[in-house]
């Protein structure tokens, strides 16, 4: 690799990895499975990096890789996920969420919906990507984001109504 | 909230994500990672090739003075499997009774007696093995990565039996080079770092300083895996150019003697034998690295001062990697036939000897009249590996 395109890659990881882990988090509910997973669309990435500098918008590109990994993974997966607040990693600060009672009950509901639900709330409300990109980060059509979302959140509202208040607040 | 779930969704992950940083060098480890699958992909594309055309096809005709020793597919009746593991091994390290045997990804090491092949001790270190080296006392050091995980990077010094250890926390080691029982140089981004820590189980704090006039030069940083060893009385240090595969030696204290770092000339491997360095070389031809290329021995300036014999040797103008006991050589090779070959460190004719048993060697570490290998077979497996001891071949002694 050229180093121009070396220190283009080194720049775009800096500015970018941060962003594209917290998104694998909250997909995966797994940090040490979110690295592994940038990591590993990191890889692929600098392999062909002075093509996609060029031709590709490098972010959406890992994300990409990201997101339909993390999909298949879980649905390979037959053991039961462990759930995002259970998640902390010792030493470190505890998530936003812990002491707010909504936010961790919202949380809990999110990590009962399917993969690919999941996927594309965090596509919609964390990566604030359009219906169109989302479905560009998923390889799937927008009727689909349309419908993944929709029962996404049917599902969501069920589930907070079944929260013990029956409300997030 | 349910009449504004979308808003609350928007802040709930943006508040329960707050906290993920990346891991401390993501990009270099990426470079590392690429570099790895690159390695392995060839050598499985040289063995899937020899696969079509037939192992006669492959014959080698050495030229010069290499000499091919008896070469079988398996581990000969004078080899020895110390132990499989199925884990991918990163380093290898020997001493007295003891082999000991990192496992990168693990954050294992392990101990094996290498009379019995019995696994002795297994300990887990807060993170990525980077640096494996025995001291004086037959101590172990082990450098670890920064995990985001995990905290910090840091060295452990073991006992030989891996059941004691001290410890000093908030630095990188990606090489260590011990100089006493309790004090190592390690190299960092600003020159050599003084490491003290207690004896293996004993009470104390470790404590680490800058090494007076060892710069590495600047903008020189290291990587997991980067080699350095001593060159005469001074360290010298495989440092990053931030460049990709790029990296160059360079001797600390002295950053204007430096060797590597063109198109022709990046550094895969190192190896020191005291009074010389051996360096294997790769070239990058249009954007694209081969990872195999000549074999070159420098002396105490980094000056090229190859032998005739191993700048002809057709073998050796296709190595991999090197390590060094300091009396012999030990060359991982591109050529499928010859995958690990040895001489004599101070040969300056040869011969070259090929070792029995093939696959892609990832680790060696010799001692004595024994090298123990640990190589993927077929390369590029990601199945259960053996670490295997050879007796080291007169020639090469």
């Amino acid at each position: 690799m050229r180093a121009d395109d070396d220190a283009d890659f080194a720049a775009f990881v800096a500015a970018s990895a941060r962003r594209l882990l917290r998104s694998a988090y909250l997909v995966t509910g797994d940090r040490t499975e979110a690295e592994d997973l940038l990591q590993t669309a990191l890889e692929r990435a600098y392999r062909r990096w002075p093509s996609i500098r060029q031709k590709d918008v490098p972010e959406a590109y890992v994300r990409k890789i990201i997101v339909t990994a993390a999909i298949d993974t879980a649905r390979r997966r037959t053991l039961r996920r462990a759930p995002l607040d259970e998640e902390r990693i010792p030493g470190l600060p505890d998530p936003a969420v812990e002491g707010i009672p909504g936010r961790a009950a919202l949380l809990s509901c999110v990590r009962e919906l399917p993969a690919g639900q999941r996927a594309v709330l965090v596509l919609r409300y964390f990566d604030d990507l359009t219906e169109a990109d989302t479905a560009r980060a998923l390889g799937c059509s927008i009727g689909t984001v349309k419908s993944q979302h929709a029962r996404a959140m049917d599902r969501l509202r069920d589930l907070v109504r079944q929260q013990p208040d029956g409300s997030m607040t | 909230m349910s009449g504004n779930i979308a808003q609350e969704l928007t802040e709930t992950f943006a508040s329960a994500s707050e906290f993920v940083q990346p891991p401390p060098g993501l990009t270099e480890r990426v470079r590392s990672g690429v570099r790895r699958r690159r390695r392995r992909a060839l050598a499985a594309t040289a063995i899937a090739t020899v696969v079509l055309l037939g192992a006669a096809a492959a014959g080698y005709a050495a030229a010069g003075s290499h000499r091919a020793a008896a070469r079988l597919q398996a581990p000969t009746a004078r080899s020895r499997v110390i132990g499989t593991v199925s884990y991918q091994v990163t380093q290898l390290a020997v001493s007295g009774r003891y082999l000991y045997v990192a496992a990168g990804q693990n954050s294992w090491v392990s101990a094996y007696d290498v009379v019995t092949g019995k696994l002795i001790a297994t300990v887990t270190v807060p993170g990525e093995p980077a640096a494996l080296a025995v001291g004086p006392g037959g101590l172990v050091w082990v450098g670890y990565s920064p995990s985001g995980s995990a905290g910090p990077g840091g060295v452990w010094l073991l006992s030989p039996d891996l059941r004691q250890h001290s410890e000093l926390t908030g630095l990188s080691a990606d090489s260590i080079v011990p100089v006493s029982k309790t004090i190592a140089l390690v190299p960092s981004r600003h020159g050599l770092l003084r490491v003290r820590l207690p004896l293996p189980g004993q009470p104390g704090q470790g404590s680490q300083h800058a090494e007076p006039g060892t710069s590495l030069g600047p903008g020189a940083t290291t990587a997991p895996g980067a080699w350095s060893g001593m060159l005469g009385n001074r360290v010298t240090v495989q440092v990053s150019t931030g460049a990709g595969d790029n990296s160059r030696l360079v001797v600390a204290g002295q950053p204007g003697l430096t060797y590597g770092d063109s198109a022709r000339t990046h550094i895969n491997g190192a190896t020191s034998t005291g009074s010389a360095v051996w360096v294997s070389t790769f070239a990058q031809i249009n954007g694209e690295s081969s990872l195999q290329g000549p074999l070159v021995r420098l002396n105490a300036a980094l000056t090229p001062t190859t032998p005739p014999a191993v700048l002809t040797s057709p073998v050796l103008s296709r190595s991999e990697d090197v390590w060094s006991d300091g009396r012999t050589l030990w060359v991982a090779t591109g050529v499928l036939t010859h995958s690990l070959v040895c001489l004599a460190a101070g040969s300056r004719t040869g011969p070259v000897v090929t070792l029995p048993g093939s696959g892609q060697v990832v680790a060696l570490a010799a001692a004595g009249s024994t090298v123990y290998v640990n190589a993927l077979e077929p390369p590029g497996s990601t199945a259960p590996s053996k670490i295997v001891s050879y007796p080291v071949p007169a020639a090469c002694q």
